[in-house]
């Protein structure tokens, strides 16, 4: 019995670690043109600090404590022509899950057509295991999902500029290839 | 004819001729000299010819993977940093609207 509670617990335990299965939104991709999708797993984001502050990259030492402690970085973005062109239940995949791994909503602001949505997952000791926005305009959808012990205070230098170089993203979609090493840029 | 006549015959012993031990030695001597290995042959020198190949490939080899490497990372810093920036700006936009409906259902 007590080998039953084990694997039983075990099972659950695994299943909370599940990482969210960002291949149920594909549908949204038949959608539109014009999306952006950024899928970066462990071995990227490892791949990835090894260039913070190689460039002088502002705040570097922050974005590198913050990147250390991640364990994923998903973004899509989803530009539509028209009006109408998705439907919520298009996303309900990600809410579902969402809600099943006990993520905490911590805003949910509807403006007009406007829906924003900020989940964290809470851990003890004023930390968090993941923030997940999703932004639902009439002509446009964000999902940005980002996994990994952070804390409150994380979260506030995310929303400020914390070394980020600012992008125009309306006109920078996904971000090009690097340029050639002999031209790169300094 | 007799079979076994002809097989008896055939079968008998002959002596051998009288230079045949000397013939047999000249002959072995010279076999000897005709299948020593040319250098080109040799276990050495293909043992050289492959250390000198892995030594000229080897290295481009290892700076082509150590540049796409190098490519992958920065693609990834450059995403990583773009996600932060989406991340940002809806976070920023999020507490923007939040601010005016509070401000619009304290008024």
């Amino acid at each position: 019995m007590k080998t039953l509670f084990l694997l039983l617990g075990l099972t659950l335990t695994l299943q909370a670690q599940q990482p969210f299965d960002f291949h149920t939104l594909d549908k949204l991709d038949a959608l539109t043109d014009h999306k952006t999708k950024i899928t970066l797993d462990p071995d990227m984001l490892r791949l990835a600090a090894r260039f913070i502050g190689v460039d002088n990259d502002k705040d570097a030492a922050s974005l590198l404590s913050l990147v250390g402690n991640l364990k994923g970085v998903y973004v899509r973005t989803y530009e539509f022509d028209k009006d109408g062109q998705y439907s919520l239940t298009d996303i309900e995949p990600l809410r579902a899950y969402l809600k099943q791994q006990q993520w905490s909503r911590i805003v949910e602001s509807q403006e007009g057509k406007n829906i924003d949505e900020v989940y964290i997952q809470p851990l003890p000791g004023d930390r968090f295991g993941g923030v997940a926005i999703v932004s639902a305009e009439p002509r446009e959808l964000t999902i940005v999902y980002i996994s990994g012990v952070m804390s409150m205070g994380d979260l506030e230098k995310l929303e400020g500029n914390m070394g980020i170089p600012d992008i125009d993203l309306k006109n920078a979609k996904k971000p090009a290839a690097p340029p050639a090493k002999d031209k790169k840029e300094d | 004819m007799n079979f076994e006549d002809d097989l008896r015959a055939a079968l008998r012993r002959e002596q051998p001729p009288a230079d045949f031990a000397a013939r047999v030695l000249a002959k072995a001597a010279q076999t000897e000299r005709v299948v020593a290995f040319p250098v080109w042959r040799r276990p050495a020198t293909w043992a050289m010819a492959a250390g000198l190949a892995v030594a000229a490939l080897v290295p481009p080899a290892v700076l082509e993977y150590r540049h796409r490497e190098e490519q992958r990372a920065l693609e990834a810093k450059k995403e990583f940093l773009f996600a932060l920036q989406v991340t940002r700006t809806k976070l920023q936009q999020t507490r923007a609207r939040v601010h005016r409906a509070t401000m619009r259902h304290t008024l």
